[in-house]
């Protein structure tokens, strides 16, 4: 068997599990609550390949199924990096301005997204439609990447660098997007892939952003209290610090 | 071809930045006994002494203009590393909070709660005065000021100092309890 034969069912049967596993430690840990979008296409994903395997191929059902799943899971992973930003600065009310600067910023990425969808020479493979679809998606994952780099350069510049799950999240959709992105550009426009590799490579990064939400949703959440007293200096060195400070306010 | 290239930064860059979240190494924070292992000393003094707009106008005056601006890009480049480590305590301490917001103290996890914003102001002050201090370093003759980081990271440890309290408040009655 090549490489291919094996890799295609793990590939497939991977994210399929894990993801059915994160969707149960997010409804254990109430998780799917917090994160209502995230959970949805959690559960969606695994449920459109579920319900793909069982119907004849090719067929207008499967190809029905196929594409909406995918316009959904979309629609779905721009709708979550809202939430997780949202999730993010809801506590406090000073970083709602970097609620609005996604906002501001999604619609100039959305126009240049479909500045780019216009103005890209219109398809050149056998299938036209199909290549439409794709350069359509392409647009999509352009403004997704671009929302998903200001989304983690602010919350890993505001210091939200250990393992939270809204990071988690953030952090599995960028890789997944980043290179579904430029794989899209290979088949698409550039034409320097066959679909054959495309589906397989796609479905690579796909794993590697279920496996990064995986790294960041199951293992025990790390809550461990402060159960004791610290034996150190803090409170002089904060005394020292302030004390300093002060001097500097009344310069 | 444009819209290849910009989607292959736009790829790389988002690629990087996820790397740089979940790379290994980030310092992992648990307890206090974390944060006091892993804390940055930062001296606010030195820190002040390195913008200090007098001590600027004397090397300006001391010094030829070239070797002026080498030694003021010194003093900023530090002051930029003292700033990353404030940062890096800043986001321990968000951490810390984290914790101490799952504690069934209620008073604690409010003061917290206080932790985590605090520590948040002071890192959107950081990001304010990082790109100021980049501007200082590009052009070190430029008289600037600088936006007040130290406030926020004053009300952090005196957080951090109520949250001690609070501890040591708790640990007798669980002594008397027990």
């Amino acid at each position: 068997m090549n490489f291919s034969g094996v890799a295609t069912p793990v590939f497939w049967l991977l994210p399929l599990a894990v993801q059915c596993v994160i969707a149960l430690v997010m409804l254990r840990r109430g998780l799917a609550r917090q994160f209502p979008f995230f959970f949805s296409y959690t559960v969606l994903l695994p449920a459109r390949d579920t319900t793909l395997y069982f119907l004849p191929q090719p067929s207008n059902r499967y190809s029905s199924v196929f594409w909406w799943g995918e316009a959904t899971a979309i629609l779905l992973a721009l709708a979550i990096i809202f939430e997780i930003s949202w999730h993010f600065v809801r506590r406090y009310p000073f970083l709602r301005l970097f609620l609005r600067v996604l906002w501001i910023s999604a619609v100039v990425v959305g126009a240049a997204a479909l500045a780019m969808l216009i103005w890209t020479k219109g398809p050149a493979g056998a299938d036209v439609a199909l290549e439409w679809i794709i350069l359509a998606e392409r647009s999509a994952r352009f403004l997704q990447v671009c929302l998903l780099i200001l989304a983690i350069a602010m919350m890993s510049r505001l210091g939200l660098t250990w393992r939270h799950y809204s990071l988690g999240i953030a952090a599995g959709f960028g890789v997944f997007a980043a290179l579904d992105l430029v794989l899209l550009e290979l088949r698409a426009h550039l034409h320097l892939i066959s679909d054959s590799t495309f589906v397989l490579l796609r479905s690579a990064a796909y794993n590697l952003g279920v496996l990064i939400w995986a790294f960041y949703f199951l293992p025990p959440e790390d809550g461990n209290p402060i159960d004791r007293l610290p034996g150190n200096d803090v409170s002089d060195w904060n005394e020292t610090l302030t004390e300093q400070v002060d001097k500097w306010y009344r310069r | 071809m444009v819209s290849t290239i910009t989607i292959l930064l736009v790829s790389v860059l988002s690629l990087y930045l996820v790397w740089t979240i979940v790379r290994p190494g980030l310092p992992q924070i648990k307890s206090l006994e974390d944060w006091e292992a892993k804390n940055h000393a930062v001296d606010p003094e030195m820190f002040r002494v390195l913008l200090d707009p007098v001590e600027e106008q004397y090397l300006r005056r001391s010094l030829p203009p070239h070797e002026f601006r080498v030694f003021q890009r010194k003093r900023v480049a530090l002051a930029l590393h003292c700033l990353d480590l404030v940062g890096k305590n800043a986001a321990m301490l968000m951490k810390l909070g984290q914790l101490a917001r799952t504690e069934a103290n209620p008073e604690l996890a409010r003061e917290a709660t206080d932790l985590i914003q605090s520590a948040l102001r002071l890192r959107v002050n950081l990001m304010l005065a990082e790109p100021c201090l980049w501007l200082k370093w590009v052009f070190p003759g430029w008289p600037l000021s600088l936006p007040a980081v130290e406030t926020p990271y004053v009300e952090l440890l005196t957080y951090l100092s109520r949250i001690r309290h609070h501890r040591q408040w708790d640990l007798p009655r669980s002594v008397l309890a027990g």
